[in-house]
């Protein structure tokens, strides 16, 4: 660690000479697979300058591995290399975990830079019965270990039981049988190795290059229940059949999804808590934009063969967007963002339009985030209609749940036009400035102990300066270090990350210690 | 495979009937672990007195049968993932051998399952390193190649293929397109033809490890065009490009363009379908394709799709009664032969995705098919039509099979060596092209009866081959050659007496 600070010393040094220098500098390198040295052709190598703004210079390496940068302005810049299923590396990265360290070009110079990629890491075993026999195409998921257990994704056994998860991020990790009835018998879902509670779930923990072998699950076998029935659709086709819908069940375990006009048969389920929607094509006015339809289905004790599922048209949205005075804001100004969620977890983020103040959101449980435009942040969001029931209450510039499709609630974001901001310097041990160092702003809930919207980061300047604006007001954590990659709550916690109070239209002059593990 | 209760019958043994006990135990053949769940079936020979049953077994692998008349039975265990086994099997591709439960005696089977086999290996670059998430292909190793399974390597470049049957197979890895540049289909091992392919054997219980496959870089094509449906506004359409190496699907945009790319060069056969609305029915069109270039303007337009008028005459040309009579059909495409499935025709109609199809009637004691005649394909002299008929389909149609009412018959008796008669011995007849020494319709099989006696009905007249033994399942033709199966001339209206000898092969067969 002492050797990196040198370099990060050394490198402020330089930076001042560097700056305005116009003449083009060359990185040439090599790109191996960390655990035999192979040469890895096809990898991209990304250049990023840090403090001009510049754009990123992308290559990829040759069938030798090697790659050649010849484009570059003299600068500080932080080199990524990647490859599909490798974990990217960026230079100068203490471990996975931590980030990079910035390269200084000078002009008309070369600079040689290698990277040994390591591979993601999997988790291997089978699914067995009761006589260590391999269950075939039995379905499982893979959790990260949190509370609640996080589904990461799902895989299908093959013939002889055996499952491979790869791909994943070194951390801690807990494996589960999906419910699954067959002719001879159905089982429950089961944690490895053989428990039905998260509680009493055995964990693995996974590094980079390597493969945790033989982590076999034993499904105990117990009784599963139908889920059956049919769904409504309010529109017929022009031949008068009703309109085809899709159908997702959402749980714990991931989702099913299939496609009907009439009747629907999900895979047996275990007792516990789903979700069905439904959306078809509506008739494209803003009050049918899709067939649309909602239900929870809480699993206990019994069979479900008759569930009828309304799947009506669904209205559009009202939304609203105005300052804090009372003027409204033009929609086109703002980006709405959404993601449904349900049991599997939050869906992918999507940009909804705004059209005549109306968006369309289908039924189901959604989260909503405003990104306010410039010199802008979220002070207050309302909604008329239903929010979810024991959704937490969050603070407004992050994710806001809502349960759409009622028709009769209306989304109304309040912005204010003096946003708070941060800046501040980042000194290393000997309190000398530090430039290209990693600086994230966490929103942060003091009372829930939670993270409020997506975490930002940014780079200190040549001067080992960082700035955040657009700050909506309230508690946020800081952390300045080299030691973490997008660091998690906790991280931030055990990083000893600065909490501090961003209040509207103030400029809070925050300076940073570089946060070193010991 | 356990093989103790291999018996020859006498027909005295077959006439037992007082109770008799049956049980055992299933176990996974590789590690000798007991099979909970398993299912056995007991089917009595024909002409005995018991009735079929099954169940299965306990955690613990076991099975017991309530007790049952005394007789020659054939028993089948099997249970998912694992190759069923007819008890007394002499290897994969031999027959069960019935097992003769004694009067107020029990029986003791162990039955050891195998699992099917698996070819494994690698799909790397030019570095050795593996390529994620890369298709592979395994074909039977027969000419064309016939595709039975496809996998998709994982992030070291690994892919298994399991579920395979004993037997040689080619390994292929699929067209992939990378940033820099795309790899043609490779053959194991690294040739771009089949003729180039080193073929892999596979049997149970076995994985073939290491079958490693270097793709080959190469230019690749796009294909694309605009497809037009009339009356369909722009609905988005499902195309789909089927190839040797299975098929893939795209939807058109908004302007009806579709495209498929990357395309190694080759030949392939373009399908597309949209839904009917409320005038017409649904749509589609078919176009065979040969790839060497790049493509963007193969359009063609959807239309109604066709429909087969399918008319039954007897050789006179009068209407024959079609009542009794069901159709098959099966798809063929590059990508292989679809299911063959019974047709549900309405005033003797079908509506049909454009395309080559292939129809036969199954055998019927009451007739035979004497000719065929469709679009583009009409039985000549010599040639039979009691097979499968391929005919391209590309608008309605007309198809009729011409009927006899006077088939032929094939009965007689199994013996073995020592001209003792036979109980449940399979018996094979193969419809049979003398000249061109080939099987010119599907294989058709039954059991002997608890007398050793066979009988099959519903003959076109022609060659055809008869085999008796317990050595093979559904023996392909060069195997009915090697057993030295029996020619025979089934004659129009004519039953043919014809005794089989019991053919035993001289070495275990694997």
């Amino acid at each position: 660690m002492r050797l990196r600070l040198k370099l990060v010393k050394w490198l402020l040094l330089l930076l001042p000479a560097l700056g305005g220098t116009l003449e083009a500098a060359i990185i040439r390198g090599a790109v191996v697979e960390n655990l035999t040295g192979k040469p890895l052709s096809r990898a991209q190598v990304t250049a990023q300058p840090i403090g001009s703004g510049g754009p990123a210079v992308r290559v990829s390496t040759n069938p030798s591995g090697s790659f050649e940068i010849t484009t570059l302005r003299a600068g500080a810049y932080i080199v990524t290399a990647s490859r599909q299923n490798f974990a990217p590396v960026q230079y100068g990265q203490k471990d996975f975990r931590s980030a990079g360290l910035p390269v200084i070009l000078e002009d008309v110079s070369s600079t040689f830079l290698n990277f040994r990629l390591p591979r993601l890491a999997a988790i291997s075993g089978r699914v067995v019965d009761e006589n260590d026999v391999g269950l075939p195409n039995h379905d499982l998921a893979i959790y990260r270990n949190a509370h609640p257990p996080e589904l990461i994704r799902r895989m299908q056994a093959d013939e002889r039981g055996a499952y491979r998860f790869y791909g994943l991020d070194p951390g801690s990790y807990l494996l589960r049988t999906v419910a699954r009835e067959y002719e001879e018998g159905s089982y429950l879902p089961t944690f490895s190795k053989d428990n039905t509670t998260v509680e009493e779930a055995r964990a693995v923990e996974v590094n980079l290059d390597q493969e945790i072998a033989n982590f076999d699950v034993r499904p105990k076998q117990g009784r599963l229940y139908k889920m059956e029935g049919t769904v409504l659709p309010g529109l017929p086709t022009a031949t008068g059949e009703p309109v085809t819908v899709r159908l997702t069940r959402a749980s714990e375990m991931g989702r099913d999804q299939m496609e009907t006009n009439r009747g629907f048969r999900f895979p047996a389920a275990a007792p516990g808590d789903y979700e069905l929607y439904a959306e078809g094509p509506g008739d494209g006015s803003s009050n049918c934009f899709i067939l649309g339809g909602y239900l929870p289905v809480p699993v206990k004790d019994r069979d479900f063969t008759d569930i009828r599922m309304p799947v009506p048209c669904v209205r559009e949205t009202p939304v609203s967007f105005y300052e804090k005075r009372g003027e409204r804001i033009e929609p086109q100004k703002v980006q709405l963002l959404a993601r449904r969620k349900d049991l599997a977890g939050p869906g992918e983020t999507r940009l909804l339009r705004v059209s005549v103040d109306r968006v369309q959101l289908p039924p189901g449980r959604w989260e909503l985030m405003v990104k306010p435009p410039a010199n802008y942040c979220v002070v207050a969001f309302s909604y008329g209609g239903p929010r979810t029931d024991g959704a937490e209450r969050s603070r407004p510039d992050g994710w806001n749940e809502v349960s759409a499709g009622s028709g009769s609630g209306a989304l109304r974001f309040t912005l204010s036009a003096s946003p708070g901001a941060m800046h501040g310097l980042v000194s290393g041990l000997a309190h000398e400035p530090l430039s290209g160092a990693p600086v994230y702003l966490e929103g942060y809930d003091a009372d829930s102990h939670k993270r409020v919207g997506d975490l930002q980061m940014g780079l200190t300047d040549a001067r080992g300066n960082y700035q955040f604006r657009g700050l909506a007001p309230g508690s946020y954590r800081l952390l300045a270090s080299y030691e973490f990659q997008h660091p998690d709550t906790a991280t931030m916690e055990y990083a000893g990350a600065k909490l501090v109070k961003v209040e509207e239209g103030m400029d809070a002059p925050q300076d940073l210690e570089l946060s070193v593990l010991r | 495979m356990n093989c103790s209760l291999t018996l020859v019958l006498s027909l005295g043994l077959a006439a037992a009937s007082h109770a008799a006990v049956l049980r055992g135990m299933v176990v996974e053949a590789q590690t000798g672990r007991p099979l909970a769940r398993a299912l056995i079936v007991v089917q009595p020979v024909s002409g005995g007195k018991g009735a079929t049953q099954s169940l299965r077994t306990n955690p613990n692998g076991v099975f017991e049968f309530p007790p049952m008349p005394a007789g020659a039975y054939l028993i089948t265990a099997s249970r998912r993932a694992f190759a069923p086994v007819q008890y007394g099997q002499k290897g994969w591709k031999s027959s069960g051998v019935p097992v003769v439960l004694e009067e107020a005696r029990e029986t003791n089977l162990r039955i050891a399952l195998p699992r099917y086999g698996a070819i494994t290996g690698r799909i790397v670059d030019e570095n050795d390193v593996g390529l994620p998430e890369h298709d592979v292909i395994a074909y039977r190793n027969a000419r064309p190649p016939v595709m039975v399974g496809k996998a998709s390597t994982d992030d070291r470049g690994v892919y298994r293929i399991f579920g395979l049957e004993p037997g040689a197979y080619m390994i292929r890895s699929a067209t992939k397109m990378y940033d820099d540049g795309g790899y043609l289909p490779t053959f194991y091992k690294d040739a771009t033809t089949a003729d180039g392919a080193r073929p892999v054997e596979v049997v149970l219980d076995q994985d073939v490890p290491d079958i490693t496959v270097r793709p080959t870089p190469g230019c690749l094509y796009s294909l694309g065009g605009s497809i037009y449906n009339p009356g369909g506004g722009r609905a988005p359409l499902t195309v789909t490009l089927v190839s040797d190496m299975g098929s893939e699907s795209v939807s058109t945009d908004a302007n009806g363009r579709y495209k498929f790319s990357p395309v190694a060069p080759g030949k392939y056969e373009l399908y597309a379908q949209a839904q009917g609305g409320r005038t017409q029915g649904a749509m589609a069109a078919f176009q065979p394709v040969e790839i060497d270039r790049d493509q963007s303007d193969l359009n063609f337009s959807l239309r109604p799709q066709p429909e087969v008028q399918f008319a039954f005459e007897d050789p006179k040309g009068a209407p024959f009664d079609s009542s009794s009579v069901q159709v098959l059909a099966r798809q063929k495409q590059l990508s292989g032969e679809g299911a063959a499935q019974f047709l549900s025709l309405t005033d003797n109609r079908h509506t049909f995705a454009p395309g080559r199809w292939e129809f036969s009637l199954p055998p019927n004691y009451a007739f035979y098919v004497a000719a065929f005649r469709g679009p583009n394909r009409e039985t000549r002299a010599g040639e039979r039509a009691d097979g499968w008929n391929e005919v391209v389909l590309t608008q309605s149609a007309l198809v009729k099979f011409v009927l006899s009412g006077n088939p032929a018959a094939v009965h007689g008796a199994v013996t073995n060596a020592a001209r003792d008669p036979v109980a449940g011995v399979p018996v094979y007849l193969e419809p049979y092209d003398a000249e061109g020494r080939r099987r010119a319709g599907d294989l058709r099989m039954v059991r002997t009866d608890v007398q050793g006696q066979f009988r099959f009905t519903g003959l076109a007249p022609g060659a055809y081959r008869l085999l008796g033994t317990f050595e093979f399942q559904m023996p392909d033709a060069s195997t009915m050659d090697a057993a030295g199966a029996l020619v025979i001339r089934a004659e129009e209206g004519a039953e043919l007496a014809q005794d089989v000898l019991q053919y035993v092969a001289a070495t275990t067969h694997q």
